[in-house]
């Protein structure tokens, strides 16, 4: 087929080789960047960023958002992980920093949860990011 | 115009980096706002701008029912493991859609089933499609917003 390489391994003149399977197995199977605070502002149209296998980003309330997949994962069983900023223009504040939860997760969406690293209580992401790595249905 | 490749049989996730390659993304003015459960604030569908491109392009994305058919299989008690992931691959993808027929398609994947259903049951609507610029300005009370009860909903067919 045009534009395409069949290969198992990739091998380097001094670094040694890789297989093809770490390639295909180690890459983002989907990713975002978001903001969270204008995915409903008409302030602002660009609520994501970019991205990539995912159909959709549900709003679900403060710091609170669905992502779901075009291409599903063949199981529950896959990584991801997530960060974010709730002020895009602000420092390294303790009230700006977020952890991002992962939870409801499906083979099919994921809901996060973004709150202060200082305290509980959820607030909106102005700058999101969240990758998955796993299995692809 | 990008011409698309004719990809059935060719793995959705290859077609989707395909379509990352070649198409621009699209950012819709549309929202879709509804309420799965009277004890939390209305929910806000946002289009993902790479996969509007690809509805809007055409001979990329799986007839919704697809979905359908995967949600079933992850909705049985025993659910490992995908097993007909190949009807992602495999069935012939959807012709171009407009814009409005994308925004259907997607309330019928990402919606729940309930609420889309009856959507216009009740007291209320449960869902609403709206513009961007129909939505409150800011995220004040954000946890506190509901779909209006005086909010005049025109049918338009497709």
């Amino acid at each position: 087929m045009a534009g395409t390489i069949i290969a198992d391994t990739l091998t380097h003149s001094t670094a040694g080789s890789v297989t093809t399977d770490y390639v295909v197995n180690g890459s983002a199977k989907a990713w975002s960047r978001y903001d969270g605070t204008s995915l409903t502002s008409d302030a602002d149209l660009v609520g994501v960023g970019d991205s990539f296998n995912y159909t959709s980003i549900v709003d679900g309330g403060t710091g609170t958002y669905t992502f779901t997949f075009i291409n599903s994962m063949s199981s529950v069983n896959w990584s991801g992980s997530a960060l974010g900023k709730h002020d895009d223009n602000s420092t390294n504040d303790a009230d700006n920093r977020q952890s991002i939860l992962m939870y409801a997760i499906t083979a099919s969406s994921f809901i996060t949860l973004a709150s202060e690293t200082s305290a509980a209580t959820l607030n909106d992401s102005a700058l999101g990011h969240n990758q998955v790595f796993g299995d692809l249905a | 115009m990008t011409t698309t490749p004719q990809f059935k049989g060719t793995h959705l996730f290859d077609r989707l980096c395909w379509a990352k390659e070649n198409l621009d993304g699209v950012q819709s003015d549309y929202r879709v706002v509804y309420e799965d459960n009277i004890d939390e604030c209305s929910k806000i569908l946002v289009p993902d701008p790479n996969w509007m491109a690809c509805a809007l392009q055409g001979g990329i994305l799986p007839p919704v029912w697809v979905y359908w058919e995967l949600k079933k299989d992850e909705a049985q008690p025993d659910f490992k493991k995908h097993t007909r992931g190949y009807l992602l691959h495999n069935t012939e993808p959807m012709e171009a859609m407009t814009e409005e027929q994308a925004i259907e398609y997607l309330i019928q994947k990402d919606v729940p089933e309930h609420v889309w259903m009856n959507w216009d049951e009740g007291n209320r609507p449960k869902m609403v499609i709206c513009r961007k610029n129909q939505l409150p300005a800011t995220r004040e009370w954000r946890n506190s917003w509901r779909i209006s009860e005086d909010v005049t909903v025109i049918e338009e067919a497709a």
